[in-house]
């Protein structure tokens, strides 16, 4: 799955455009919703505690993803490292991961992960 | 981010199309179902009715009730020749036309939108 190019980062194609309100009961992007609300799409995931499944290209609830990882520390503590992108809801020993800022290496080849928010 | 969506107010409930919309403030002098507007603030939501068939259906009735009082003067005044004092013949029912628009009126204030 690629990320494309959206505003000033880059993104899934699925993400691109989501409406900028939620209704309870209603849909967001194919979730259903657990609140009314209104704002920037990342405000709306944390609000329903949704989060992007890159694996089945799906908006789920943070609940379903399960998956433990590790997350390894580098650079002198700057940044963490882990293989491959890092799906949303891991968890690990701080929490589920809610969100973090991601960069690619392509010298080595790996993600440099830094500001990781946990539940 | 304030959005705004086309809702409909019945019995005190408003909804987005099917969805119920719990705990929105209703912004309303009256009781009527309505069709208005649905502002999500963040985590608040407020209604605001549309009015303009209120005011249409006032504005009508209000037409009526004055062409129905020319009509009557100029009766009257048609009746009004030589030393006559008779009312004409139409006048007790004009009145009634009268008096019934009256009370259409106050039932509408009573349930506005």
């Amino acid at each position: 799955m690629s990320l494309v190019p959206y505003e000033e980062y880059f993104t899934f194609e699925k993400l691109i455009n989501p409406p900028e309100y939620s209704i309870k009961a209603g849909t967001y992007l194919g979730a259903t919703c657990l609140k009314t609300y209104s704002g920037k799409p990342w405000e709306i995931f944390k609000e329903n505690g949704f989060v992007f499944n890159f694996i089945t290209d799906q908006v789920v609830q943070k609940s379903t993803i399960n998956n433990p990882i590790l997350l390894d520390v580098a650079g002198s503590g700057r940044y963490f490292i882990s293989n491959g992108l890092i799906l949303p809801g891991s968890l690990t020993d701080a929490g589920k991961i809610t969100s973090y800022t991601a960069f690619y290496s392509f010298e080595k080849s790996r993600f440099r992960y830094s500001e990781v928010t946990h539940d | 981010m304030t959005k705004a969506l086309n809702a409909t107010c019945l019995n005190g409930v408003v909804k987005v199309g099917t969805l119920v919309i719990d705990g929105a403030e209703i912004f309303s002098d009256g009781v009527g179902n309505s069709e208005g507007v649905l502002f999500i603030d963040n985590g608040k939501f407020y209604y605001f009715p549309s009015t303009t068939s209120d005011l249409k259906t006032t504005i009508e009735k209000l037409i009526s009730a004055l062409n129905k009082i020319g009509t009557t003067l100029t009766s009257i005044g048609a009746g009004m020749t030589g030393a006559t004092t008779s009312p004409p013949p139409t006048l007790a029912a004009d009145v009634l036309f009268l008096t019934g628009i009256a009370t259409d009126l106050t039932t509408l204030k009573e349930t506005l939108k």
